[in-house]
């Protein structure tokens, strides 16, 4: 008995600190802050923000002297988190670690509860493109040759997205618009079903993350001749649409956001911590190895992107014919 | 692929520390909980679920397939000595096993059924090795019209095959499909019955539903039954059994193996269907017909290896396929799901080390199961002796925890509380809710293929009888159906012509 109730205490303790993990750090003198800062990160635990977040909020809670605490809020294409943020005091001690969906959103739900633009971004941490993920018996070797095919055959291509308003569904929709031509989306849960279904060859295509394609193309079951980014990407120098389709470009983001209405010093101080870190060689390679970029800017220059990627956000999600619900 | 390299991997997965201990804690658990009756392996995993989301995916099922093949001895050691089945697969174990703990012959009987199980646990691993590979292998066949196809099978399996009541069955499984629709629609993004509230967009939490169903609905049914129980002391002079004894469980163990791997790969609940088929054929088989029911060796060896081989072997169509063929494969699944692993023929080429890893602790898992059986026996016969007003409390506490942990929520808690009222009454109207967590899974699987293949056809419906494997899949259904119901038609039929006569 002595042991099964060890058991249970046990699973007990560690269930609770399961969704919390505490960094402590030393302690530095300084008006802000003065207690441990809590992150909410808007989706399920052990995912791609988690793992940005990781690669630096050991070093802000170094740099700032206070422990970080994580807390993974999962729901809604991040609204459950978000929502939480936009009940909390802005004081500082609140932050949310969110993707690009915060600026779709808007254009997804009808009644969200929470203002988007009242937010106050303390900085865009990184960007990273889409690789398109191409079915490998399919004939064509670059993107020219699949755009003048979906062209000669409008709706015979399928592309996997994962979901209504997800980062793929829209980067699809930017393709199809700005090239002319009409690529069907089948829709899945999620990347990684999608990809087994371009693997598989029944679907033509999958726009997902350069990690998440690579498996496949070594495999030879994909190729990958495109990005949705505007430079040559990784070590394979794949090829940007832009290249092809001028201005065509979807990017990925994160970004590090406050409340509504906290105070300029709290965001300038976390702001300076951040582009400090981002500038350390380590952290490069790291998110470098993942051909993510890091970009910290200031919080000015985040609220513009915030509001430049929202308009582009609604263009797109009306252009494909979504509406919010 | 190499089969000893995978082995490789996989015992170098199963064998670091981390992995070996978790291995351990579950079949520790899993012993624990198949000793206390009324407390299965399903409700246990429900609870111990939300712990396993911080653990690395493979740690995590190392530790729940412990609990399930550890709950399968367990319940053995209860129906030995006090006659109590700890697991509804064990029920056959009580027949014989308890009539040998009465003549004196316990710590035989124990010995037999730890022993026998190893036996068919090993070779069932074995079975999982050498033949899931080849099953991968068409892996990259299964698109949504297949996977549509194979839910349908499943479906149709599971409602057919359950035990009890065929019309309860089905109910089940549709109020499955019901609570299943709960939440964002996956192809068009609408939402389905979230009455508007965020907090459904991602429909009803499942750990929610299976503690509220399986957890709390035992707790709640046991406290009405808290009496003394009587415990037969296995004197452990005796504790090995004789030579005589070990050649009359011979065969039946490896007949019980044989039988168990096989029913095993069945979907709804392999490892009870193939102990009473155990106990059967040993009956028929026997000499000695007239011993079975008063201390039959052979009527406790078959069965025990049956239920062991089976807990192992359905252990294939959910690694290889991503078909879970009872309650705990469905909640695996979840276990995956949430570590973003879609549980399917793919999983094996994608994450290799959690596959094998998976496959070699199951040996290990089995051979510390015996070492833990034979000497622990005095401890396990104390714990049953313990009084729910002290456990249950605990067990209360940590689920409650653990539900709150899943999302840092308290919905799921208001929720499994609900689904505790709804297992009570299924509990007074005699319907298993097992089926129900296979349609709250499988259903909306087979709407998202369905639809999905609808959708890559452009709405012709001719692409399901396309494909051979999906042919032959939905035809396999079809006979199912056929055979199960045909008698039952013919039977209604007669009992209405008997009524007007």
């Amino acid at each position: 008995m002595g042991k099964m109730i060890r058991t249970l205490a046990l699973s007990a303790a560690i269930a609770a600190v399961s969704g919390v993990s505490v960094r402590c750090a030393a302690a530095e003198d300084a008006p802000y802050p003065t207690k441990p800062i809590k992150f909410i990160i808007p989706y399920a635990p052990g995912g791609g923000t988690d793992a940005v977040a990781a690669a630096f909020s050991d070093k802000l809670a170094q740099k700032l002297g206070q422990p970080i605490i994580k807390e993974n809020h999962a729901g809604s294409n991040s609204v459950i988190g978000t929502a939480l943020l936009a009940e909390s005091k802005p004081d500082g001690y609140t932050l949310l670690v969110v993707t690009g969906a915060i600026a779709n959103n808007p254009f997804l739900y009808s009644k969200l509860p929470y203002q988007t633009e009242a937010f106050v971004p303390v900085s865009i941490l990184t960007s990273y493109p889409f690789v398109l993920g191409v079915r490998s018996k399919l004939p064509f070797k670059n993107i020219q040759e699949l755009i003048d095919y979906a062209k000669a055959n409008p709706g015979k291509l399928t592309a996997g997205t994962s979901g209504r308003g997800a980062g793929a569904q829209l980067a699809l929709g930017l393709l199809n618009k700005s090239a002319g031509i009409k690529i069907r989306d089948i829709p899945f849960k999620g990347a990684g079903e999608s990809l087994s279904n371009v693997a598989g060859g029944f679907i033509d295509m999958v726009f997902s993350g350069y990690e998440t394609v690579r498996p496949f193309v070594q495999s030879g079951k994909m190729k990958a001749f495109a990005h949705t980014g505007t430079e040559p990407l990784g070590r394979e120098q794949i090829p940007a649409i832009a290249q092809t389709v001028p201005g065509f470009e979807y990017q990925n983001w994160l970004a590090l956001i406050a409340p509504a209405g906290t105070p300029v010093a709290i965001t300038e101080k976390l702001n300076g911590a951040l582009t400090e870190i981002f500038a350390q060689q380590d952290v490069k390679d790291k998110l470098a190895a993942q051909n993510i970029t890091p970009i910290a800017s200031t919080s000015a220059a985040a609220k513009d992107y915030l509001l430049k990627e929202m308009a582009t956000s609604k263009s797109i999600i009306e252009s494909i014919g979504l509406k919010p619900e | 692929m190499n089969f000893f390299s995978n082995l490789e991997i996989g015992f170098a997965t199963a064998l670091s520390l981390n992995n070996l201990s978790f291995c351990f804690v579950g079949v520790l658990v899993g012993t624990a909980i198949g000793i206390l009756p009324g407390l299965g392996p399903l409700a246990t995993i429900a609870m111990l679920l939300p712990l396993t989301y911080s653990l690395e995916p493979v740690t995590g099922l190392i530790m729940i397939a412990g609990i399930y093949y550890g709950a399968q001895y367990g319940g053995s050691t209860t129906a030995i000595l006090v006659n109590l089945p700890g697991e509804s697969s064990s029920i056959v174990s009580c027949l014989d096993g308890y009539q040998m703990a009465r003549n004196g012959r316990a710590g035989a009987a124990l010995a037999i059924a730890a022993l026998g199980s190893f036996f068919a646990g090993t070779v069932a691993t074995i079975l999982i090795a050498a033949f899931s590979p080849a099953l991968a292998e068409v892996a990259f066949l299964f698109g949504p019209v297949e996977y549509f196809a194979m839910m349908v099978l499943g479906l149709t399996a599971a409602t057919l095959l359950a035990h009890g009541s065929f019309i309860k069955g089905v109910a089940m499984v549709l109020t499955g499909l019901i609570l299943g629709l709960v939440g964002a629609d996956v192809n068009s993004g609408t939402y389905r019955f979230t009455f508007g509230s965020f907090s459904l967009t991602e429909g009803i939490e499942f750990v929610a539903v299976a503690m509220g169903l399986f957890a709390f609905t035992d707790i709640l049914t046991n406290i009405r039954g808290d009496t003394a129980r009587e415990v037969e002391a296995p004197t452990f002079s005796n504790l090995w059994m004789t030579g005589r004894e070990a050649r009359q469980a011979a065969f039946p163990v490896m007949r019980g193996t044989a039988i168990g791997s096989l029913l095993g790969l069945l979907p709804g609940g392999g490892a009870m269907i193939s102990s009473f088929a155990s106990y059967a054929i040993e009956k028929r088989l026997s000499k000695t017909p007239e011993e079975f029911g008063h201390g039959a060796i052979a009527g406790l060896a078959g069965p025990e290896s049956a239920n062991n081989a089976g807990a192992q072997t359905s252990f294939i169509p959910m690694l290889t396929l991503g078909i879970p063929s009872n309650g705990v494969m469905a909640l695996m699944i979840g276990a995956l799901m949430v570590h973003n692993i879609a549980p399917g023929p793919y999983v094996m080429v994608s994450n290799p080390e959690i596959f094998w890893g998976l496959i070699a602790s199951m040996w290990i898992g089995n051979a510390m199961l015996v070492v833990l059986n034979l000497p622990l026996i005095p401890l396990w016969v104390r714990l049953i002796q313990v009084h729910y007003w002290i456990l249950f409390p605990i067990i209360l506490t940590v689920c409650c925890v653990g539900l709150y942990s899943i999302s840092n929520r308290v919905l799921p808690i208001y929720f499994a509380a609900g689904f505790t009222l709804v297992g009570c009454l299924f509990w007074r109207m005699r319907a298993e809710a097992a089926p129900l967590l296979l349609g709250f899974i499988l259903g909306p699987l087979m709407e998202e293929h369905f639809r999905r293949a609808l959708l890559l056809s452009d709405g012709d419906m001719a692409i399901f009888y396309q494909s051979p494997l999906s042919i032959s899949m939905l035809g396999i259904a079809a006979a199912m159906c056929l055979v199960v119901l045909l008698p039952q038609i013919r039977r209604g039929r007669s009992a209405a012509f008997t009524e007007e006569t």
